[in-house]
């Protein structure tokens, strides 16, 4: 399906770039070759499942939709995520092809570079049939955050993921930047609407704001989708001159809740740009999007069906019943199970007048700039530190990223406090992605009682 | 400008370079705080801004601010904002 959407691209505008990264620029008609060899160099690997541990790339991209066009399952992984956490969780969802641009290497997996698979198909382009024989449709599965700290995969049908993707009038053609990592939700959202309007998209060779800036300025771009987080810091670091220089058209916001003050700046530093603002979930995927520039949405959704979703509010908290959803979870139950397909988001939401505003996470999760972390992990981290008695992990509030990770430090006995910070920082420095690690770590004398469940003790 | 107050911000910024892998304790008002200058990104100045709230009981992003360079963050503190 997604490969399909590459090949009627290739077909109907073969000379258009339909990506553009730091090393290359490749043509849609180009891409659908590539796509056909890397499909049947992946094929002879005979692997069910696909791995992808890379950063984002054209190639990545590509050897994504080969997976699709071949028929296979494709998770990405987090490229930050340590190894340890790798063999874990493959040996949990099992074994497959791991492709990747490190020298990384997990037990469970057959693997090979992203490069070698790359430049074994360009030296053996498809000149005739770009068709590969496939037995199944390939699934895609996205890594979201379990309530054991350990990921969960949710498994969807490429044409389920595409179909929950508001489209737009005017789309077709544009110049698109891929901000999030493509195993985020939202990066794969991005790609297949790229593809479906076919438009370029552009990815930047490093995420920080210099380097993204002169991509949208370079290449002209007119779509960007990104996190509040990602904005806050776009819209606080452009100069006067780079903003009279950019092009954009569309504003995208999504995986956390935007704030009033951030929708009011990103309207006065880019008048001309369409804001829109996309509630999505892992599970239930794209659920509605808000283009009328204010936080929240209208409580008039909660009576009607918003694009593939209806809405109800139970208890302070938002649920959503979609007729597309995920298929399942990967080597795990869905335990989701609420009454005629409603799923429960964890988002707390309060209605005010005709709106409805987001205020927190039912759950512990802490989102991070758009990245949920479970505390549970952390905690386990932490506990494992000598010297350390009791923890807690929470969110605390950031002016930047909505919320970082914050760690309360109980010590044993006879222990350094000071010596005990180091190792906690470097444990989790090891073992946490950057948006994991504690950003705040106080050391107290004796943890909050009120609500025993959040302190965690060793042996208990 | 305070030099108790200069050197606290820039034992704050060591740490938080040290939190990334980079070592570095010298600073100067003038050096820029991003990927042009010191190299942070929205992890890290959102550390940052903890760091200085938990210190001063109040910091410039909190504070709607979105502070270039070091002598910036100073200046905040100088100029009496948190209050």
């Amino acid at each position: 399906m997604i490969s399909a959407l590459l090949d009627s691209f290739a077909a109907q505008n073969p000379r258009c770039p339909v990506l553009i990264d730091a090393r290359t620029t490749i043509s849609a008609h180009d891409a659908s070759g590539l796509v056909a060899e890397l499909a049947e160099q992946i094929k002879r690997r005979k692997q069910d499942r696909v791995y992808f541990y890379a950063a984002n790339s054209a190639h990545l991209i590509l050897g994504v939709i080969a997976t699709e066009a071949a028929g296979l399952q494709c998770c990405i992984l987090n490229r930050q995520s340590p190894r340890e956490e790798l063999v874990t969780l493959l040996d949990r969802l099992g074994a497959g092809l791991f492709v990747t641009d490190s020298n990384v290497a997990v037990p469970a997996a057959q693997g090979v570079l992203l490069d070698d698979l790359a430049r074994a198909a360009q030296e053996r382009p498809r000149l005739k049939s770009h068709s590969v024989s496939k037995e199944q449709p390939g699934t895609i599965v996205v890594l979201t955050t379990g309530t054991t700290g350990l990921p969960k995969a949710a498994q969807y049908t490429w044409d389920r993921l595409l179909g929950k993707i508001p489209a737009r009038e005017g789309a077709n053609g544009k110049q698109w930047l891929l901000a999030y990592p493509l195993n985020h939700f939202a990066g794969l959202q991005v790609l297949l609407a790229a593809l479906r309007d076919q438009c370029t998209l552009v990815i930047p060779e490093a995420s920080d704001f210099r380097t993204v800036i002169d991509s949208l300025i370079r290449h002209e771009v007119e779509c960007v989708s990104g996190t509040p987080t990602f904005w806050r810091m776009l819209a606080a670091r452009i100069t006067d001159e780079d903003a009279q220089r950019l092009k954009l058209e569309q504003i995208t916001l999504g995986g956390e809740a935007s704030d009033e003050q951030l929708l009011k700046k990103l309207k006065s530093r880019f008048p001309s740009a369409a804001i829109t603002q996309v509630y999505a979930t892992t599970e239930a995927g794209t659920c509605f999007a808000v283009k009328d520039g204010r936080p929240g949405f209208p409580a008039s959704y909660l009576h009607r069906r918003v694009g593939n979703v209806e809405l109800k509010i139970v208890d302070g908290e938002l649920f959503v019943r979609s007729s597309v959803s995920m298929i399942g979870y990967v080597a795990e139950a869905d335990t989701m199970g609420e009454a005629e397909n409603w799923r429960a988001t964890g988002d707390l939401v309060e209605q005010s007048g005709d709106r409805i505003f987001f205020r927190g996470r039912k759950t512990e999760v802490i989102n991070v700039g758009g990245v949920k972390v479970h505390p549970l992990k952390v905690e386990e981290t932490v506990l494992r530190v000598p010297g350390v008695s009791a923890v807690r992990v929470y969110g605390a509030p950031s002016p930047i990223t909505g919320q970082i990770v914050a760690c309360d430090i109980e010590v044993e006995e006879g222990a350094i406090a000071d010596t005990v910070r180091e190792m906690t920082q470097s444990a989790c420095a090891k073992s946490l992605t950057r948006y994991e690690q504690p950003r705040q770590l106080r050391i107290v004398d004796r943890l909050e009682r009120r609500n025993e469940k959040l302190v965690r003790r060793r042996n208990g | 400008m305070p030099e108790d107050l200069f050197a606290k911000i820039c034992a704050f910024l060591t740490q938080v370079l040290k939190a990334k892998g980079v070592e570095r304790s010298v600073f100067r008002p003038e050096d820029r705080l991003y990927e042009d200058g010191i190299g942070l990104d929205s992890l890290d100045a959102a550390t940052l801004a903890a760091m200085l709230d938990n210190e001063f009981s109040a910091d410039p992003y909190n504070a709607g601010e979105f502070p270039e360079t070091v002598g910036q963050i100073v200046e905040f503190y100088i100029a009496d904002k948190a209050t």
